[in-house]
C-alpha cells in the first residue's frame, strides 16, 4: 500500500514539477512578448508567438544536419531544390537545372516530390521556412546562379535594365513594396500582373518575389510599409484605369 | 431586375420612417443607382463566367482568375464609392435623428452589395477535375503503350502508374531506360488532393453536419473518417506515395487537434 502511495506521490510530484516548469515557460514567453512590444519589435512578437504554438518562422527555423526532414534527396539539398525552383520561375527548364546540378530527370522528379511532401507534412513549418530562405538566395548558389533561362519570357526591357531592377528590388524596400502594389492594382483592373512585370521590369513573378523574401519575412518592415503599399496601390490603380480606359463601373454615378 | 435581400424594400421602409428628408432621399437615390449597377454586373457574371472558365484551357485557369479578380475589384469599387460618400459627405451633414435611418439604409445597401460580390461566382465550376484526370490517364496510357527499350527495342511493360520520370530496366537486355510521361501527366500530383476532396465530399458533408450538432470534439470521429477516406482516395490516384500520404494524414489530424478541438 505504501509502495503504491509513494508511486502515486512521486508521479504527482513529477506532474507538479512539469506544471511548474510549464508555468515558468509560459511566464517567460509572456515576458518576452511584453519586452518585444515595449521595443516595438514586431518580428520578435511574431517569432515568440509562433514558437509558443509549436511553429518556427524564417528567423527561428533551424538546419540541424541530422534532421531527417532536411536530408538531401539523391544529393539534391533543400538549397538546390529551392534555388532550382526559383530558376524555373525565371524560365529555366527542368532539364537545364538537372544538367547544372549534375543529376538526371528521375532524380530531380523524386527530389521534387519528396521536398514538396516534406513541406506539406511538416507540422512545425521548419522545412518550408528553410526552403523560403533559400528561394531568395539563388544568387549565392554556385551551380545555378549564372544559369540563363532557355524559356525566358519575351520582353523589350534590355537585360541590363532588368538586372538593375532586380538589384533595386533587393536593396530598396520602398521599390519592392511599390511593385507589389502595382501588381495588385493591375489584377484589380483586369490586367495580367505577371505580364505587366515582364513588360515593364523585364522580370517574372518568381524573380520579384524571390528578391523580396527578406522584406516579406520581416514583420517590422511589413508593418512599416503597409500604408505605403496601400497608397501606391491606389496610385497605380488610378493610372491603370486611365491607361486602359477601364475605370470603375461606378465612375459616372455621383452623389 | 433581381432584388437582393430586399434592399429596395428596406430602402423604402427606411425612407418612410424618416419621412424622407432631402438628405435621406439623396442618399437613397445614389445608393440605388450603385445597387442597380452592381445588379447588372452580377447578372453579367451569371451569364458569362462559366463560359469564360470553360474556354480557359490553362491548367491553372489564369485567364479566368484574371476575369474574376477584375469583376471582384469592380464590386469593391462600388462598395468603396458608397462607403466613401456615406462617411465623408452624408454623416457630417446628418442630424442625430436622420442618422439612424441613414445608417440603416447604408448598412442594408452594403450587405446587399457584399452578398452579390461573394455569391457571384458560386455557380461556376472552375475546373472539371474528373475530366482533367481522365485526360491525364489517357495521355499516360498512350505514352506507356509506346514505350520501348532504347537499346534492344523490346516492349517494356509498365504496371504501375509512374507520374514522374522513373528508371525502368529492360527485362531483355538489362539496359536502364528513362520512363518520362511528360508535363501533362506530372499534373496528376497537383490534382490528387483536390480530386480526392471532390470524391470525398459526401464524407465531408457528414462531418460538417456532425460539427454543427456536436462541436469540434464531438465531430472528431467523423472528421477522422473523412480524412481516412481522403487519404485512401489520394493513394488510389497516386500509387507509390502511401507513406507521404500517411504523413499528410497525421498532419491533418494533428492540425485538427491543435486548431479545432483545443482552440
Amino acid at each position: 500500500m505504501f509502495k503504491k502511495f509513494f508511486k502515486d506521490l512521486s508521479g504527482n510530484l513529477e506532474d507538479i514539477a512539469k506544471n511548474v516548469s510549464k508555468g515558468q515557460q509560459d511566464t517567460d514567453t509572456n515576458d518576452e512578448i511584453l519586452k518585444a512590444y515595449a521595443n516595438g519589435d514586431m518580428n520578435k512578437i511574431f517569432d515568440v508567438g509562433a514558437a509558443s504554438a509549436g511553429y518556427t518562422t524564417m528567423n527561428t527555423a533551424t538546419e540541424d544536419p541530422n534532421d531527417p526532414q532536411l536530408q538531401p534527396v539523391h544529393g539534391i539539398t533543400v538549397f538546390d531544390y529551392a534555388a532550382g525552383a526559383a530558376k524555373i520561375g525565371e524560365g529555366c527548364t527542368e532539364e537545364q537545372i538537372c544538367r547544372a546540378l549534375g543529376v538526371e530527370r528521375p532524380q530531380w522528379d523524386e527530389a521534387q516530390t519528396t521536398w514538396n511532401n516534406r513541406m506539406r507534412d511538416d507540422k512545425t513549418f521548419n522545412v518550408i521556412n528553410v526552403y523560403s530562405k533559400y528561394f531568395g538566395m539563388v544568387k549565392e548558389h554556385e551551380k545555378l546562379e549564372g544559369l540563363k533561362p532557355d524559356n525566358a519570357p519575351t520582353t523589350t526591357v534590355v537585360s541590363e535594365d532588368a538586372a538593375a531592377n532586380l538589384q533595386r528590388l533587393e536593396t530598396d524596400k520602398h521599390y519592392f513594396f511599390e511593385i507589389q502594389a502595382a501588381m495588385q492594382a493591375a489584377y484589380d483592373n483586369g490586367i495580367d500582373g505577371a505580364q505587366w512585370l515582364i513588360d515593364n521590369l523585364g522580370l517574372t513573378v518568381a524573380q520579384v518575389n524571390g528578391s523580396g523574401t527578406k522584406w516579406m519575412n520581416d514583420f517590422n518592415t511589413m508593418a512599416q510599409m503597409m500604408d505605403y503599399q496601400e497608397q501606391k496601390k491606389k496610385e497605380y490603380s488610378e493610372r491603370f484605369a486611365k491607361e486602359s480606359g477601364t475605370g470603375s463601373v461606378a465612375d459616372d454615378i455621383n452623389f | 431586375m433581381m432584388n437582393f435581400f430586399n434592399f429596395n424594400k428596406e430602402k423604402n421602409q427606411a425612407a418612410d420612417s424618416t419621412g424622407g428628408t432631402p438628405l435621406t432621399q439623396r442618399l437613397q437615390t445614389f445608393l440605388g443607382k450603385l445597387h442597380a449597377r452592381a445588379e447588372e454586373m452580377h447578372a453579367e457574371v451569371q451569364d458569362s463566367a462559366q463560359s469564360v472558365a470553360d474556354a480557359d484551357s490553362d491548367p491553372f485557369k489564369r485567364s479566368y482568375l484574371q476575369f474574376k479578380a477584375g469583376m471582384i475589384a469592380q464590386f469593391n469599387a462600388i462598395m468603396q464609392k458608397g462607403s466613401g460618400v456615406y462617411q465623408k459627405e452624408v454623416v457630417p451633414k446628418a442630424s442625430p435623428m436622420e442618422l439612424m435611418a441613414l445608417s440603416q439604409l447604408f448598412n442594408d445597401w452594403n450587405i446587399s452589395v457584399l452578398n452579390m460580390m461573394t455569391s457571384a461566382f458560386d455557380h461556376v465550376v472552375e475546373r472539371d477535375l474528373e475530366r482533367e484526370y481522365r485526360e491525364i490517364m489517357e495521355e499516360y496510357e498512350r505514352y506507356k503503350d509506346r514505350f520501348h527499350c532504347k537499346q534492344c527495342g523490346g516492349k517494356l511493360e509498365i504496371h504501375t502508374f509512374y507520374f514522374t520520370a522513373t528508371y525502368i530496366a529492360c527485362p531483355y537486355c538489362r539496359t536502364q531506360n528513362t520512363f518520362d510521361p511528360g508535363t501533362k501527366v506530372r499534373m496528376a500530383e497537383h490534382l490528387a488532393r483536390p480530386l480526392a476532396e471532390l470524391r470525398c465530399r459526401g464524407d465531408y458533408e457528414t462531418y460538417k453536419q456532425q460539427r454543427k450538432l456536436l462541436g469540434a470534439k464531438g465531430a472528431e470521429e467523423s472528421y477522422r473518417a473523412y480524412v481516412f477516406a481522403l487519404i485512401g482516395e489520394m493513394d488510389n490516384i497516386l500509387p507509390g506515395l502511401e507513406t507521404q500520404h500517411q504523413n499528410f494524414c497525421n498532419r491533418l489530424l494533428d492540425d485538427y487537434q491543435r486548431h479545432e478541438v483545443f482552440r
